[in-house]
Formats: C-alpha cells, structure tokens, sequence
C-alpha cells in the first residue's frame, strides 16, 4: 500500500515540477484610454470664457454637457468590445475614461450622442442611485421635468451681438433632446491594445457647432431652444453638432 | 423597587413611538369609481402619505422659504389657488392656472399638456420650475433631512432617508389619497339622495346629444384625459399638447379637466381665462373661434337662461364638501 503512495508522489513530481518552471502566460489585456476634449477655434475651450463665432459675435460659454452611450471598441474582424454604457461629459471638468481591454487590432470607436430610447422618455431620474448618469443627482440639469426626458447635450451662455468685447448681455442656449435626435457614430481610427496605453481623444470642434460648409446658425437670430419650441433649430444645431466630432 | 424597575421596562421605546408599524393606506372608493393604479415601488401605506401630507404644505421646498405645494392648491378651493395664473416665489407667474388636485391620482398623465406619465416625476416639476419653487431638490433633500420627524416617517416608509425618491414617492401617495367622491351626485348615484328637478334637468342638458359635455366630460371622473382645442384662440399663445408632442395638429389642445368640484375651481380655462361658470357655458353655446385644430364637437348651441342655470345647478352638484373640510389634508 505504502509503495503505491510512493509511486504515484514519483509520478506526480514531474508533473509539479514542470508547472513551476512554466513561463509565464503572455499579456492577453491591455490598456485604452479616451479623453474627451473640447476647442473653440483650435484652443482648448474654457467654460466661462469668450470666443469669436464664425459670424463675429463675441461668445461666452457658460456651459457645455453631453450624454455620450453605447460606447464600443471595434476590432478588426468586425466584434464590438463594450466599454461604456452611458456618461454625462461635463466640460466644466470633463471625464478620461480608462478601460483594460483585449490585445489586439482595433478599426475604430462605435458610439452614441444622446440617452437611447429606452433610458430616455418618461424615465424616472429618482429611480437610480445618486451616482448614476441619469439620476437626479447625475443629471443635474439634464432632465426635462416638464416634458419626461433627458437633454441630450447642453451648449449655452452670452454674446455680444455686436461683435464687441463688453457687454456679454444676450442669452443663447441649445437644449437638445428627443429620441429622434439621438445620434449614433463609427469613427474609424485603426489603434492596437499592447503593452503601452493606447490613447484616444474625442474632440469636440465647439466653433463648428455654429457653422460648417452645409449650414451656419446665426446666434443673433436663431439663439434658443429646447427643442420642443423650435424644432427646425435643434435638428441644425444638433447635426452640426454631431458634425464637430473626430476621434485623433 | 421592582416594582419602579418593571414599570420602567413597560414603558415603549422612543423609536417605537416616532415609528409605529407602517400599515397599509386604504383607499376609500365606492363602487361606481374605477380603481386606482398605484406603483408597484410606492405602495400606499399610513407613513407614506403622511410624510407626503407634511410635505405638501411644507414651505422649504422652495428656495427661498416661502411657497409650498398648498400655496398653489389650497384644500378649500378642490386644490386649485383661484387666480387666472399661479404665483410662485418672489411674486412670479408661471404660464398656466393651477389644477384641482381631487382624483389625480386617477390621472394617466399629468399636466395639462400631459408631459409627464407619473405623479411621481410630477412632483420634480415645480421644485425645479424657476417660477415656481425654483429649487434644486438635493438642496430640500439635505435640509429636510435635518428634521428628525421627517426622516423617521421616511426610514418607516420606505427605509430610506429624504431623498429625491422618498420626497416624490410620498407626495404622490399622499395626492393619490385626494380622492373626491362624495359630492351630491355621488350620494344621488348611490341612491342616498335626490337631485332637485333643475338639477336633473341640467343633467340631461349635460347629456345630450346637442351640447355634447359629456363626450368630453366623460364618465364618472368627468374626464376623457384626452387633449382637446377647443376654439378658445384663433391664435394660441400657448401651444399646449404641441409642446409634448412637437406635433403642429396638437397646437392648442389641452387635456380635458374634470368638472368634480368646478363651482369651486375657478377661474377656468389652461389660463383661467373664464371668470364664472357662465362664461364658459356662453362660450360653448358661441362655438368658439375658428382654429384647424379644433374639435368638431365644438359647433355651438342653444340654450335659454332656465336651461344655463340648470346645467350650472348640475354642476354644482358635483362639489364635494367632505374633500374641502377633510382634516386628513390639513397642514
């Protein structure tokens, strides 16, 4: 009986020996990160201070937030990594996002502007907890409490009408929501996940968000909406929006 | 001295005393009323509503102190505030008169544009609302949260602290408890009492296939909910349902109210427009302006002044004293 035991310990060592001399498995993960930035005619766009619009108006902005989704990486055979469900970027103090992901070649980044339908009419912000995106907390201030849905993204602040520096007197604000609106995107921007972290930016042209080679808004005219109230407005501003955004 | 020692052990735990059992909220609706649909994550019970009736008259909802829920709806009124539009802090106006708030609880959709699906986001409105309480609710949440009442009754409820969800949850129980049925009609319905021939003659002008109130005014909530233009503008400052729907066919329609407790509910109209029941009636015997929008039910009629002062004897039948001197809402 005794012999058995030793017969199979003999047997066994090799075994363990074998495992414990084993090189270490390769790096199957590594690490991409995405920064959303923002500019207004190419300098980094500051919440509060003024800019000169395409027009000539002098610009403050005042604030800037967006509900990006549904944010996926794309490999090169076509399958979606998922990275991000859904994040409220405030401009004031935007977000880097960091994600351990699978090595390997990538075609681009697949995402969304806006809240989609499902998370979007007639949800209720009390219903998540206080760190959730969509919460009241999370949202602040991106939550129609009079018409039951998210606004998308917030551009807003004072002009000049005259092209002067001082006063900044006028309002102007972009309040874009409704699910038609949502705005779904493939940037293609080959990376691959290695050893480095692979990082990305996701920029955000705001001076185009007034004007590009299909339409120019004129801030003197056409300066307010929350979309329901002037349709025709944020369906233009929302498509230059959208039109704004590269991945570099 | 054991004797001292077991009276002391007899005597209820301050907790017990600042949170009793929460029971369950039983609504009284009799049997010609629908029932109501209550959340599945807001259950009516005792502590619920009566965190919410506190609340409901509690000032510090608004920013600066000063207006609460029953500033706008005031119990002797049906709820309503009866001004052409309401007030809120610091003397500002809002766009729209103020609602009754008896039966909303039986509501599909909340406002007169029906913006809203449940009371419970209801309630984030006017918190928010710059013309109304013109605050931020994590605010109200952080200072109520310092009254230990309040926060007993909330932990009772719903096991949790004040919050945004505890704050719009036990509002909207204690709205859903603002159930009016037990005005004159309701006793004629049950058999418990007579109309007088005016007013049953004014029931029947209800009725009827010329005046057509009822196809609007519909069943025993006197609402259809659904939104109609009733010619009252050629041209609407406010776009009413258009505002929800972003669609140009709904510009001018607003949802049906309900007529339980009109004659208290003046004045009338989404922007108290009307001053007296009166007016009303003559401005559906003209048939209202001319408007794409408007329903093809408005057409006019007539009607002599006997008939006027049934309809509005009618109408008066549907006032519910029991509502506006239940103590159950009082501060």
């Amino acid at each position: 009986m005794k012999r058995k035991y030793y017969l199979l310990i003999l047997l066994a060592f090799p075994l363990l020996q074998s495992r414990c001399t084993k090189e270490p498995e390769p790096e199957t993960e590594g690490m991409l990160r995405l920064a959303p930035r923002a500019y207004f005619n190419e300098t980094p766009l500051e919440i509060g201070a003024s800019y000169t619009d395409v027009l000539g108006h002098t610009v403050r902005v005042d604030g800037f937030k967006t509900y990006i989704s549904e944010v996926f990486a794309v490999k090169t055979d076509g399958s979606e990594v998922p990275l991000l469900g859904i994040d409220l970027i405030n401009f004031l103090n935007a977000p880097t996002y960091n994600w351990t992901i699978e090595r390997g070649d990538y075609q681009g980044i697949k995402f969304a502007m806006g809240v989609p339908e499902e998370l979007n009419k007639d949800q209720d912000p009390a219903q998540y907890p206080s760190n959730h995106p969509l919460s009241v907390n999370g949202s602040a201030g991106m939550f129609w409490t009079w018409n039951s849905g998210y606004i998308f993204t917030k551009f807003e602040g004072k002009a000049n009408l005259d092209g002067e520096e001082e006063p900044i007197l006028a309002p102007w604000a972009y309040h874009v929501g409704e699910d038609f609106l949502y705005a779904e995107h493939f940037i293609e921007k080959p990376f691959t996940i290695g050893d480095a972290t692979e990082v990305l930016y996701l920029d955000f042209d705001a001076d185009q968000f007034f004007y590009n080679d299909t339409d120019t808004i004129n801030i003197a005219e056409d300066n307010i909406t929350h979309t329901s109230g002037n349709v025709e407005l944020a369906e233009r501003f929302n498509t230059l929006f959208n039109q704004a955004i590269s991945l570099n | 001295m054991v004797l001292f020692f077991g009276l002391a052990a007899c005597k209820p735990e301050p907790e017990t005393l600042l949170m009793p059992e929460n029971r369950p909220f039983e609504l009284e609706l009799p049997a010609h009323f629908p029932e109501m649909d209550i959340p599945v994550d807001n259950p009516m019970t005792a502590d619920a509503v009566e965190l919410g009736r506190l609340l409901f008259h509690d000032t510090r909802l608004s920013r600066d102190g000063m207006v609460s829920c029953a500033s706008c709806h005031l119990q002797h009124l049906a709820f309503t505030d009866g001004l052409e539009i309401s007030v809120g802090i610091e003397g500002r106006t809002g766009f729209r008169n103020s609602p009754s708030l008896a039966n909303v609880g039986f509501a599909p959709r909340l406002f007169m544009d029906g913006g809203v699906p449940t009371l419970e986001m209801q309630i984030l409105a006017p918190i928010a609302d710059e013309n109304e309480m013109d605050h931020n609710i994590l605010l109200v949440a952080e200072e109520l949260n310092t009254d230990p009442q309040l926060t007993a009754l909330a932990q009772s409820a719903y096991q949790q602290e004040i919050n945004p969800y505890t704050i719009t949850r036990s509002l909207a129980a204690f709205e859903r408890s603002m159930v009016s049925a037990s005005s004159k009609y309701d006793l004629y319905l049950q058999g418990e009492a007579m109309l007088t021939e005016e007013e049953m003659l004014g029931m029947e002008l209800f009725n009827s296939d010329e005046m057509k109130c009822a196809s609007c005014h519909s069943g025993v909530l006197f609402t259809d909910y659904e939104y109609h233009n009733i010619g009252l503008y050629t041209d609407y400052a406010d776009p009413g349902r258009e505002r929800i729907s972003l669609d140009e066919n709904d510009w001018g329609k607003f949802k049906t109210p309900s007529l339980r407790n009109v004659a208290l509910t003046a004045p009338y109209m989404h922007n108290g427009s009307w001053s007296t029941l009166e007016e009303v009636i003559d401005f559906f015997a003209e048939g209202g302006q001319p408007h794409p929008n408007k329903d093809a039910r408005i057409q006019g009629f007539t009607i002599t002044e006997d008939e006027k002062n049934a309809l509005i004897a009618f109408l008066n039948c549907l006032s519910d004293e029991s509502l506006v001197h239940n103590p159950a809402f009082y501060p």
